[in-house]
Formats: structure tokens, C-alpha cells, sequence
């Protein structure tokens, strides 16, 4: 799960990269339009992701 | 203007007061936004991009980047990373100059560029551009600007004994982070 | 934690070559400390290496006018006693950026209460944030060693 200002990222945003397996690909941008964040005074993205451990 | 003295000696004695006069300027007109080129003298060196008690300024780090040049190219990246094993102790950003982003050695200098700490800067012929190169060195940020990722270390030479001419690569080393809390000093942190 | 080291391999001769390049070379690397080498061009990522392996290298060949960027990231690893297994992440920075780990202001990692690790990290700009994680690559037998990393 990872979340941007305490909203959950939709599912097709996070993918596991084609390329290699060990790496996850969190499409901030593609996230931040769909669920219409705004930046508000800062100038940073703020991201949180969760990891299960195996 | 000082070019019109006459007198050596007046031209001589009136370098750090046009310096000086050029540093105040640049700070109070253009907040820093100016870059400093044809300026590697050591009048220039010691007296401008020396001293600490000032913010650092954007410094051309070598000769110009030619287009036409198809030999200049490789030189010059070569020149920028053993420059600044000097630059780096000076109180200045290093600028290893513009480019062209559609170019047989766009890559090559756009990579340069981007482990280079300093400015990134392009001179496109109009209507010329690859946007996927420009997407490789820059983003959005979250109020809509684009803006380049910039390392907090400058990029230099890791092997400076190679020659340009020994069929090594150049390998040009940076760093993005906190300094590691390490007793032995790799490299200074550039503000 | 420490940061990103980041080489450019630029070919400035006038024919293809291929060097073979130690993890040490990389600005910034400490021991004790595991990383991953991601490059940009192809996206591959090493297994994890440190820095007194012998074999912590990654081969890089270039044709002329050929060029590449690697970026040897910090692993953290959180160990899991009632598993016995030891969870590796690493923060990528932006993905498809040249010095895309240059894009990262803040980062921290930590594990909560429920066994769940978090990686919360701030980026200046928008774009494609790559997380690589490891898990159960290496068994560690000597307590002395666990405290490196925990």
C-alpha cells in the first residue's frame, strides 16, 4: 500500500518493473493527477509505502 | 570598459572593484541567476570565487561547447571532470556549459550535465528538440515547474591519472545525500 | 543510512571498451553496508553487494560515443525473529532520470509495531518512484553482524 497526503494510490499506479523483479514502480505522477492533489505551501511529494515483509 | 584604460597599472589596480561591483550585482539584479564565464584568471580565482563569506556563484568550468566540433566533444567532457578537481575547492558552482539536446553527442553531454552538480542548459536550434532526453534530466515539481535533479556533490574525475588519450573511460563521480559518518573525509559538501 | 553514489561512464576513446568497476568505486560507499548498483540505460539492478566481497563489481561495456550512469543505492534490512528473515529495502529515487536519485530530498525507513516496514520519502518533482526490496538473500548466523544493519 503506499499513500500521498493519507490517500491510498489506485492499484494500476504501482506496478512490479518488467525489467527486474526485485523493483516496484509507484507512478507518483500518474497518481497525483488522478487523485487531484495539490502541493499546498510545500514543494515536495511526500510518499509513504508499506512493505510486508516476506 | 577597463579594457579602455590605457594605463596597465590602472586596469591592473581596478580588478577587484569590478569584481566586486560585478558580485553585488548579480546578487541584488538577478538573485545569483547570472553565470560567470571567461573568467578563469587568477585575479578572478582568488578573488571573486575564493572567499566563503558570499553565496557561490555559477562559474563556466571550461572552454565553450562547440557544436561543430564533432572532436571537441568527448574533450570537453573529459576537461569539465579534472577542472573541477580544482573548482570543487572554490566557493562557486561549476558550469560545464550548454548543449544540444538533438546532437550526435546529445546523450553523452546531457549525462555529463546531470553528474555534473551544476546547471543544465540547452542550445537547441528552434523547433529541434527530444523531449525524452529533456524527460531523462528533468521533472515536474508538484507546483508545476521543471526542474532538473541536482546531486548535492560536484561531479568530478575519479581516476585522475588516466589520460585522455590511455582508452579508459572517464568514470565522473558524485553523491546525493547525507555525508556518510565516516573519520575519513571523502569530499566536501557543497552548499 | 547513507546516500546515493552515482558514476557517469562516459567513452571517450575512439573504440569500444569494456571495464570491469568495483562497488568501492563509487563516491560515498561505506562498509558494512550493503547496496545495490541500478542502471539507467537498461534498468537492471545488481544482487546485493558490499563492499569487502570480492566479486562487488559491475562489467560495463560502451561503443564509442557510448555513455552510462549507475547509481549504487543503501540498503536498509529489517530482520524478522519469528521467520529468521531478513527484509531488504531500497529507496530508487525517479526512475527514467538521469541522476534520478538526486530527486530525493528525505527518506526514512522503519518498521511499525505490525511487522509492516515503512519507507516514507519526500521527492522534489513528480515522476516514477522505484522502491527495490530483497528478502531472504542472505541468513545471518552472527549476532554481531545483525546489529550493523537494525
Amino acid at each position: 500500500m503506499i499513500t500521498i497526503q493519507g490517500k491510498v494510490l489506485p492499484v494500476h499506479t504501482v506496478n512490479i518493473s518488467k525489467v527486474d523483479e526485485h523493483v516496484l514502480e509507484v507512478d507518483v505522477e500518474a497518481a497525483w493527477k488522478e487523485l487531484d492533489l495539490d502541493a499546498g505551501w510545500s514543494n515536495e511529494v511526500e510518499a509513504k509505502i508499506y512493505i510486508n515483509p516476506t | 570598459m577597463l579594457d579602455t584604460f590605457i594605463s596597465a597599472e590602472a586596469r591592473r589596480d581596478l580588478i577587484p572593484a569590478y569584481l566586486d561591483a560585478w558580485n553585488i550585482s548579480t546578487l541584488r539584479h538577478f538573485s545569483v541567476k547570472a553565470i560567470s564565464c571567461m573568467s578563469q584568471t587568477p585575479q578572478i580565482l582568488f578573488h571573486s570565487q575564493m572567499p566563503t563569506n558570499r553565496p557561490p556563484l555559477l562559474v563556466r568550468n571550461s572552454d565553450d561547447f562547440f557544436p561543430e566540433i564533432p572532436t571537441s566533444h568527448p574533450w570537453h567532457i573529459f576537461v569539465n571532470a579534472h577542472n573541477a578537481l580544482f573548482t570543487q575547492h572554490l566557493n562557486l558552482i561549476p558550469d560545464w556549459d550548454m548543449f544540444q539536446t538533438v546532437h550526435e553527442y546529445s546523450g553523452f553531454h546531457a549525462a555529463a550535465r546531470c553528474v555534473s552538480g551544476g546547471p543544465i542548459y540547452i542550445t537547441d536550434v528552434p523547433g529541434e528538440h527530444d523531449l525524452d532526453l529533456i524527460n531523462q534530466m528533468t521533472g515536474p515539481s508538484p507546483r508545476g515547474k521543471t526542474i532538473i535533479f541536482r546531486p548535492s556533490v560536484v561531479g568530478k574525475s575519479l581516476d585522475q591519472y588516466n589520460g585522455y588519450d590511455d582508452d579508459h573511460f572517464l568514470l565522473v563521480g558524485t553523491y546525493h545525500g547525507k555525508l556518510p559518518v565516516s573519520p575519513h573525509e571523502i569530499f566536501t559538501y557543497r552548499v | 543510512m547513507t546516500g546515493t553514489g552515482i558514476i557517469g561512464f562516459f567513452n571517450v576513446s575512439q573504440r569500444p571498451l569494456t571495464e570491469l568497476v568495483p562497488l568501492s568505486k563509487f563516491p560515498g560507499v561505506v562498509e558494512a553496508q550493503y547496496y545495490v548498483i541500478r542502471a539507467h540505460s537498461s534498468g537492471l539492478v545488481t544482487k546485493p553487494m558490499q563492499v569487502v566481497e570480492a566479486n562487488s563489481l559491475v562489467t560495463i561495456s560502451l561503443g564509442v560515443r557510448g555513455y552510462e550512469i549507475m547509481s549504487a543505492y543503501p540498503l536498509r534490512g529489517f530482520f524478522d525473529e519469528k521467520k529468521k528473515e531478513t527484509t531488504w529495502v531500497a529507496n530508487l529515487g525517479l526512475l527514467g532520470k538521469m541522476a534520478g536519485a538526486a530527486a530525493v530530498v528525505a527518506n526514512q525507513v522503519t518498521k511499525l509495531e505490525n511487522g509492516k516496514i515503512v519507507i516514507d520519502t519526500n521527492i522534489k518533482a513528480l515522476g516514477v518512484l522505484g522502491m527495490s526490496t530483497f528478502s531472504r538473500f542472505l541468513f545471518c548466523y552472527h549476532s554481531s553482524f545483525e546489529q550493523v544493519y537494525i
